[in-house]
């Protein structure tokens, strides 16, 4: 007696199409998160969160960008020299923290922006 | 006041003045005959007395939970993050102070006394950040520890 297994590599053609659009999905929630950060911290520069406001010419508010052209991965950044300084504080400035301060805020958000995007698959 | 190990009430305080009584205790001063009494080597963040560098700050900068250790249980496990700042006088006074704080940190954790025994476990050094002024160079460095209470 034999057992013969029909339609296996149309089931498995199925399952790593539908691994590629999970992964297609969440790229979106990463890179949609990562324009959402952009904002939590612009918000936060703003003085609009908890942290000190650190608007005065608006450099650095306007300096922000969202670099989305890794896949799964999105960074929000800064190319100003001073960004450092105002962020971890200096020997005569407190830290404002306004990425790191961000990003513990809107931790569950993220994951939120991922899960959502998968959840359409 | 000494803190030998980390309660549940009082966790953000004791992580901060038990690292800074051992870090006070294992670093050497490198300026120990010339300080101040009015000034401190390691020091919490952010210090209301007199800054003569180079020194050490430690603050708790965030509590995170990570799970309830089960159902019906009020127990939890907890990230603690702390930053430990070298503010140095110059790049070499930094970096030698900063490599002496892993260092006491990295080998701190079992033995007598240990952050083990303090409740404070899994040592994780998250990053180190440099940050450079005319006169004050510093190294910001972040430390993860867990720690269940309950």
């Amino acid at each position: 007696m034999a057992v013969v297994v029909m339609g296996l590599p149309k089931a498995m053609a199925m399952m790593k199409a539908a691994s590629i659009a999970v992964i297609n999905k969440a790229n979106d929630g990463v890179h949609e998160a990562g324009f959402f950060m952009e904002g939590e911290i612009v918000a936060s520069i703003a003085g609009q969160r908890g942290e000190p406001k650190s608007v005065d010419t608006g450099r650095f508010k306007n300096s922000l960008s969202t670099d989305n052209s890794k896949k799964l991965e999105s960074k929000v950044t800064t190319n100003l020299s001073y960004a450092k300084a105002l962020e971890f504080g200096t020997s005569k400035l407190p830290a404002r923290n306004h990425f790191s301060n961000s990003a513990s805020r809107n931790k569950h958000k993220v994951a939120e922006f991922i899960q959502a995007e998968v959840a359409t698959v | 006041m000494t803190v030998t190990e980390v309660n549940n009430s009082t966790i953000r305080s004791d992580t901060t003045i038990f690292l800074r009584d051992r870090l006070k205790n294992a670093i050497s001063d490198p300026i120990a005959a010339k300080r101040s009494a009015s000034s401190s080597f390691v020091m919490t963040s952010y210090p209301q007395r007199e800054a003569t560098y180079p020194l050490i700050t430690v603050k708790v900068k965030n509590m995170e939970q990570f799970q309830r250790m089960g159902m019906q249980s009020e127990s939890t496990s907890v990230g603690i993050l702390v930053e430990i700042r070298v503010w140095g006088r110059n790049v070499k006074e930094r970096d030698e102070l900063g490599d002496d704080v892993y260092e006491f940190l990295r080998t701190a954790q079992y033995g007598t006394p240990s952050t083990v025994d303090a409740n404070l476990h899994d040592f994780n050094l998250l990053s180190s950040v440099l940050v450079d002024e005319p006169d004050v160079k510093s190294l910001l460095m972040e430390i993860n520890y867990l720690y269940v209470s309950g």
